[in-house]
């Protein structure tokens, strides 16, 4: 973990994102996101990233605590990141490579494997009305661009 | 031809005098046995005479000219008759255009000549087969000279000799292949060199002998990389074995398998005749002389072996004469065969399967046969052993072995019989089943379905605790599936139970009823404060006469009436691991998988609970209680004396289990900093917290590299495994042993069969329950029974469950299922009100008569919502 805040450190975000760690909890780091693209760049996500003890044996978890209108996150907040997911995790897996495939999921959803089936379908089936609700939600609840 | 015919009169001639020479009495004698195949009574004393010859001088003289004239083409005989008889100085050739016609050849030359015959012997068998019977036979008086003397079979003979056949013109064929006319005819040289050699040990014994020694070789024909070393006992070529099999196989003629059967047939009791003589003898440890071990690793790799007339005819003989064989000798044929493939081991073992099975359906129609004291079947058993020892042995080479631990804590039960069979080849090679994680043979492959369903359990104990040498099951327990392992495990207690019981009961006469001394466990516990009680209970009985754990248990629920017949047990067990099961008394926790439960190191709990629960695991054993319990496998590894290592984490912790895998795969040169390892690991403490540990001293400075991940990965998995748990598994297990003995299970059971005791498999096939239930009152086509099953089976899963809580006092399924119930529906009455009821102890149902579908269902749904507690209806 303490190899893992140097790294942090050393590259805070491809330019969308910047971290803040726990001094308290290093099993947790608060990430803001502010996407680039429509319609969600009017604002920025706070991300939770909680890891286990068992790191980097065990995935770490992401969790939005800004409410996001998005196909992948539901309503709590969780995520479906493919890198993550149990099954294909590997330990050799970098925060780094998680936090770019996040950023690139917000981005463009991924609405073959949804979490919220419903906003997959609007997604697909009328763009403009989902992008329209989208775009509000980010306006009522995401923090401003930093 | 003519030439060939010429050369063969010689020989027979030859032949001849050899016999009369040395026949004597012996030549009605063999007749006798050639005819009616039996021939026991043969005395066995000249026998000896050269069953320790000194060995050398046949072996290296075989070898050599083995070697010697490795050529396969016809030409290369020629060379070779040439040259003998020049060396000689005698007349005589085979196949050689240029050979005179002679004759009789003195007896004093005739081992040279024959060894330097490579198609000569089955020619003569042609020209005068009882000649040569009479010569076969008569080889038991003999010394190395005749050994010699006696035909053998190698590859290259056997394509020569298949090659010079197809030359031949067949006269009666007119369009068609030779291959193809008259094959009965046309293979007749064949034959009877194939019976010839077959049928005698001496000279299949001297086939397919390895060219030269310490070449390592393929085992298997095509698949395989087992590579090995060549042990001086046994040194058959296998691979050659293989084709020449092959190659007999393809000729696709009846009459080499006919002949292959019966002439093995004839080598089974040979074999068996020799075995007898050496473990009579007092030099009973002795191996087999010469390459005697040879015949048994060639048949096992004949391709007729599991044909309907081999298992009828030869198969039985072999396994007797396996069966009989030293221990020295089983020894060696279990290291030579574990060198073989996974697939071709199976293959064996799968062909003794066949013979069990076959000898079974053959007997089956006779209601009075105990399979213990059958002729074949106990034999057969016996050999398969050696293939499973072989099979263990294989995965013991390959590192497919887990740390174990056998305590050596003395039996004294009179009745725990298992411990007494300690293998003696196991021992020595410390391939005890538990400890091996991967057998060549699954210990599946090894159970036998149709044996296991007629196998009276109960004769195996009385065999077992007999003085006599009867056969015993209990003894060859690879072959018994967990059923009846489980049946076994079950009559011991109950005999043990009745044993206390009756003990006690005298004592309390002898002593006026006077004393504490009491028939039954018994426990009186309050539903309120069950763990309580319980843990008062039980940890007295533990503390001071753990002996007491052997009688029958009986619970005693304060204020409830219910006499315990098992009823009452199987809801005191379940209530109880439901509370110490909860997470929330923090004695265990649920893994990642959502419904194992693993032990909790941060525990506040004491020993004595862990302890109590693994005296209740082993006293619902006892009792064959089964428990809804969620342990990985691994935790009944562990109770099984093994160490889990690296191989066992996917069981229990699958995501570690694939990280450390993709951690001890990875290719690149940057490993260091890809993981930023140390050997100093975090883990999760009570609190969500995150607790460091040192898996080294200063393990915090010592990076994890690509050198010594293993070592890492491997600290890692033990510390996962045993010793952050140590202190509660270890008191955990203390309680196991109390009840059960873990060194007594363990002799038998597998994890998973243990696993399968406690908590019996999960498979509500209510169709299998329908099949074995009985009636009382109803009969199985009243129209309630049929309106009855119908609702049952149309039930949701949770339903069942519940049913079957009702029914029989558990929601678990027995090992062997549903079936294995004998659930009874027993008439209550006419129509009425009442609700159903049942009696869990004798899992049966009391249904009144309802008359109508809707009142049935109505009512049983009723009673299931409600069934919980005991009491008078």
């Amino acid at each position: 973990m303490k190899e893992y805040e140097e790294i942090q450190k050393g590259c805070p975000g491809g330019g969308i994102h910047s971290i803040f760690l726990d001094e308290v909890n290093i099993l947790c780091w608060k990430i803001l996101v502010a996407p680039t693209e429509y319609p969600y760049n009017k604002g920025a996500f706070r991300i939770h990233v909680d890891f286990t003890a068992e790191y980097p044996f065990k995935p770490p978890k992401l969790n939005f605590k800004t409410a996001i209108y998005h196909p992948n996150v539901d309503e709590k907040g969780q995520v479906c990141l493919p890198l993550i997911a149990p099954e294909n995790w590997k330990p050799a897996t970098k925060m780094e490579q998680v936090l770019k495939a996040l950023v690139t999921l917000i981005n463009e959803p991924e609405v073959e494997h949804p979490l919220r089936a419903d906003l997959a379908e609007e997604y697909s089936k009328d763009k403009s009305s989902f992008n329209k609700k989208a775009e509000d939600q980010t306006a009522k609840y995401a923090e401003k661009k930093p | 031809m003519k030439i060939e015919s010429r050369v063969l009169l010689g020989e027979e001639t030859a032949t001849n005098s050899v016999t009369r020479r040395r026949v004597g009495r012996w030549d009605s004698v063999d007749r006798t046995e050639g005819s009616e195949g039996e021939g026991y009574d043969v005395p066995l004393e000249n026998l000896y005479d050269y069953e320790y010859f000194d060995e050398s001088p046949p072996a290296e003289d075989q070898i050599d000219y083995i070697s010697s004239t490795g050529p396969s083409d016809p030409g290369g005989a020629e060379n070779r008759s040439d040259s003998d008889r020049d060396s000689e100085g005698t007349a005589n050739g085979v196949s050689t255009e240029s050979s005179s016609t002679d004759l009789v050849i003195p007896p004093s030359i005739l081992r040279d000549l024959i060894t330097g015959l490579s198609t000569e012997p089955e020619h003569r068998g042609r020209r005068n087969k009882r000649a040569v019977r009479k010569r076969d036979k008569e080889y038991r008086l003999l010394t190395l000279d005749q050994i010699a003397e006696l035909p053998f079979i190698n590859e290259e003979k056997l394509s020569t000799l298949l090659a010079a056949e197809s030359s031949i013109p067949e006269p009666e064929s007119d369009e068609t292949t030779p291959t193809n006319s008259h094959p009965s005819d046309r293979n007749k040289d064949l034959i009877s060199l194939l019976t010839n050699v077959f049928s005698s040990p001496y000279a299949l014994s001297k086939s397919f002998l390895i060219q030269k020694a310490n070449t390592s070789m393929d085992i298997s024909t095509n698949n395989t990389n087992a590579k090995h070393k060549i042990t001086p006992e046994i040194a058959v070529d296998v691979v050659s074995v293989c084709k020449s099999y092959a190659l007999l196989e393809s000729l696709g003629d009846e009459q080499i398998e006919k002949c292959l059967s019966n002439s093995i047939h004839k080598m089974g009791k040979e074999l068996y005749r020799i075995n007898r003589e050496l473990s009579r003898s007092s030099r009973g440890s002795m191996s087999l002389p010469f390459h005697l071990l040879n015949v048994y690793v060639i048949i096992m790799e004949c391709p007729f072996l599991a044909t309907p007339r081999f298992i009828h005819h030869g198969f039985p003989y072999l396994c007797q004469a396996i069966a009989t064989l030293g221990s020295r000798d089983q020894e060696d044929l279990v290291v030579w065969f574990s060198k073989y493939s996974k697939e071709n081991l199976l293959r064996i073992v799968q062909g003794f399967q066949q013979l069990i099975t076959y000898r079974i359906l053959e007997l089956d129609s006779d209601e009075y046969f105990e399979v213990q004291s059958d002729d074949v079947i106990p034999v057969a058993v016996k050999s398969l052993r050696l293939f499973y020892l072989a099979s263990l042995l294989y995965s013991k080479n390959h590192g497919f072995i887990r740390p174990y631990n056998k305590s050596r804590v003395a039996i004294d039960d009179k009745f725990l019989l298992s411990s007494r069979f300690n293998d003696p080849i196991i021992e020595k090679f410390g391939i005890y089943p538990n400890a091996i994680t991967k057998p060549a043979a699954a210990f599946e492959d090894f159970y036998n379905e149709s044996l296991n369903n007629i196998i009276d359990i109960q004769i195996d104990i009385e065999n077992a605790l007999a003085s006599t040498r009867k056969f015993s099951f209990l003894k060859y327990s690879f072959v018994l599936n967990a059923a009846t392992k489980v049946l076994k495990l079950f009559f011991e207690s109950k005999v043990q139970m009745i044993e206390e019981r009756r003990r006690t009961v005298f004592n309390l006469i002898l002593s006026g009823g006077g004393g504490d001394d009491h028939p039954f466990l018994n426990l009186q516990v309050n539903r309120n404060s069950l763990l309580l009680d319980t843990l008062g209970n039980i940890e007295a009985v533990a503390d001071i006469r753990p002996e007491m754990f052997k009688k029958q248990l009986r619970i005693n629920f304060e204020g409830e009436e219910g006499l315990d017949e098992g009823g009452p047990q199987k809801e005191f067990f379940q209530l109880l691991i439901e509370q110490l099961f909860n997470p929330d008394f923090g004695m265990f926790y649920v893994m990642d998988n959502g419904t194992d439960y693993w032990f909790n190191m941060f525990s506040f709990e004491n020993e004595a609970s862990f302890r109590l629960i693994g005296i209740l695991l082993g006293l619902a054993i006892y009792n064959s209680i089964i428990l809804d319990v969620h342990f990985p496998i691994t935790v009944y590894r562990k109770l099984l004396n093994c160490t889990p290592t690296y191989d066992d984490l996917h069981d229990s912790h699958p995501q570690m289990a694939r990280s450390f895998a993709d951690i001890l795969s990875y290719k690149g040169e940057d490993f260091e900093d890809t993981y930023m390892l140390t050997f100093m690991i975090t883990y999760t403490g009570p609190f969500g917290d995150s607790i460091e540990h040192n898996l080294k001293e200063d393990g915090d400075n010592i990076p994890v590299t690509k050198d010594n991940r293993k070592e890492y990965v491997d600290m890692y998995t033990d510390w996962l495994l045993n010793s952050s748990i140590e202190l509660q598994f270890a008191a955990f297990k203390q309680g196991f042993d109390i009840v059960m003995k873990s060194n007594y299970l363990d002799d038998m059971f597998t994890a998973e069969e243990v696993e399968l005791l406690v908590c019996g498999s999960q498979d509500f096939d209510f169709k299998e329950l329908e099949k074995t239930t009985s009636y009382d009152g109803f009969t199985p086509s009243h129209k309630l029974m049929i309106y009855f099953w119908d609702v049952v089976n149309n039930f949701p899963e949770e339903t069942k469950r519940k049913l079957l809580q009702f029914i029989t006092g558990t929601d678990r399924v027995p090992v062997g299922g549903l079936s294995k119930i004998k659930m009874v529906i027993v008439k209550n009455g006419p129509d009425s009100d009442r609700l159903p009821s049942a009696h869990t102890c004798f899992n049966a149902l009391l249904l009144p008569n309802y008359p109508s579908k809707e009142k049935l269902t109505e009512r049983l749904m009723k009673a299931l919502k409600f069934g919980k507690g005991f009491g008078m209806i």
